[in-house]
């Protein structure tokens, strides 16, 4: 794998890099000049995986470690610990090489899950704003949840996901629902459209509003209560 | 005395007791039930039927946690108690024969509270059997039930905190669920 400009993927060693060399392939990004390089990122990924195409990807961020993704095995592979995460990197190298449905890893270990990268690179991206794809007003529904136990993600986060896995909303119709910050929503949509778990409800009517009981007060309810017995 | 029922639920060997130890803030109580039915389980020990423990959370409030045991011949206890669960942590083994049939078991079984959203699936073991992955989980709820959306998680049931991260789930799902539904009926009225 290598990317446009030549440079050889396989002078990177160490367990998260591939174990073999394989023909260049290189893909130009698409280019938002937003000064965050997962906004490119962001926009390279979910055309690939609209695409539906087995495809390993690395991403480079300004210095950074590189991360390889396998996208068919929904792994990615990093030397770094996800706390090292860069949240604005200035760019982001992005290199893709088309695989074989059946061929074997090039990784020598199974990798951590790619729901996280998604995560955090949906979090990041695009600066609380709509992700290109997204059109405004649309209203989605959750198709499955994440899984939070191994996600970075706040009580708000759950509190928001309930929402919008019982009922269709869009992104100003979540933030009062759930009476959150709407970069905070956007964010997360951004994130859960890029982790491939949300759909476009289409014609929807619109939702009632919802009194849930206010979590986020000791008396507001028996969760805010158990959340408040164990110092949440 | 205010209490909440949540059961733990789910085939032999899936964690249900650890799990409850995660989060009891009592040493958990065990029950064990005598073998009366050697032709389905010839085993002549005692099998453990029912485990409790709980979290105080003042002095007329209590979540109780029960672990119902997973062979069918104790499903008299789930009729006892799941009508007055809150609702219900349903943890599948991914290393088990076929976890997705399991999978599906339960949720027939436990339908009524699987409908108010009440029911979070914690997959244990996935480290050890990697697959089925959780999308394939949550694929088969879909195809099983394709309006409703089940929260399904990995989790170690040793980690309290993951374990709080699934109660808290359920909690949160249930009450946000009913409170759509409430207002979906207070505009329909």
């Amino acid at each position: 794998m290598t990317d446009a400009s030549g440079k050889s993927l396989e002078t990177v060693t160490g367990d998260d890099a591939p174990a073999e060399g394989t023909p260049p392939v290189s893909t130009p990004a698409p280019t938002l000049h937003s000064g965050n390089g997962w906004d490119d990122a962001a926009l390279a990924l979910h055309s690939i995986q609209q695409m539906n195409a087995p495809m390993l990807v690395m991403l480079e961020p300004e210095g950074c470690p590189p991360v390889y993704i396998d996208l068919p095995r929904r792994a990615f592979h990093w030397r770094s610990a996800m706390e090292e995460f860069p949240l604005e990197p200035s760019s982001v190298r992005i290199v893709t090489e088309a695989v074989a449905v059946d061929a074997p890893t090039r990784f020598r270990s199974a990798g951590r899950s790619l729901d996280k990268l998604l995560w955090a690179i949906g979090q990041s991206a695009f600066q609380g704003n709509p992700a290109p794809w997204l059109r405004p007003g649309e209203r989605y529904r959750l198709t499955s949840w994440p899984n939070f136990t191994e996600l970075n993600h706040t009580f708000d986060h759950m509190r928001m996901t309930a929402h919008i896995g019982n009922a269709p909303l869009s992104a100003s119709e979540l933030a009062a629902a759930a009476t959150s910050d709407p970069t905070a929503v956007q964010r997360m949509i951004n994130a859960y459209s890029l982790l491939g778990i949300l759909k476009v409800s289409e014609g929807s009517p619109a939702t009632p509003a919802i009194n849930a009981p206010d979590q986020t007060k000791p008396t507001g309810g028996f969760l805010a209560r158990l959340r408040s017995r164990w110092g949440l | 005395m205010a209490e909440h029922v949540i059961l733990f639920a789910g085939p032999m060997g899936a964690g249900k007791s650890t799990a409850i130890r995660s989060l009891s803030e009592i040493e958990v109580v065990a029950t064990e039930a005598g073998n009366s039915d050697r032709e389905s389980v010839d085993k002549p020990t005692t099998t453990v039927a029912l485990d409790y423990g709980e979290i105080t959370l003042g002095d007329d409030e209590k979540v109780r946690l029960y672990g119902i045991p997973g062979q069918r011949r104790f499903d008299f206890m789930w009729e006892i108690l799941k009508d007055r669960a809150v609702g219900m942590v349903l943890l599948i083994n991914n290393d088990s024969p076929d976890p997705l049939l399991q999978l599906r078991e339960f949720l027939d079984y436990f339908a009524d509270l699987y409908s108010r959203g009440g029911i979070v699936v914690a997959v244990t073991r996935s480290d050890i059997a990697r697959t089925p992955k959780l999308a394939e989980y949550s694929a088969a709820i879909a195809a099983h039930t394709p309006d409703m959306i089940i929260p399904v998680f990995s989790v170690d049931a040793r980690n309290t905190e993951q374990m709080r991260t699934t109660l808290i789930t359920l909690i949160l799902n249930v009450e946000t669920r009913a409170a759509i539904i409430g207002a979906e009926t207070l505009k329909n009225d």
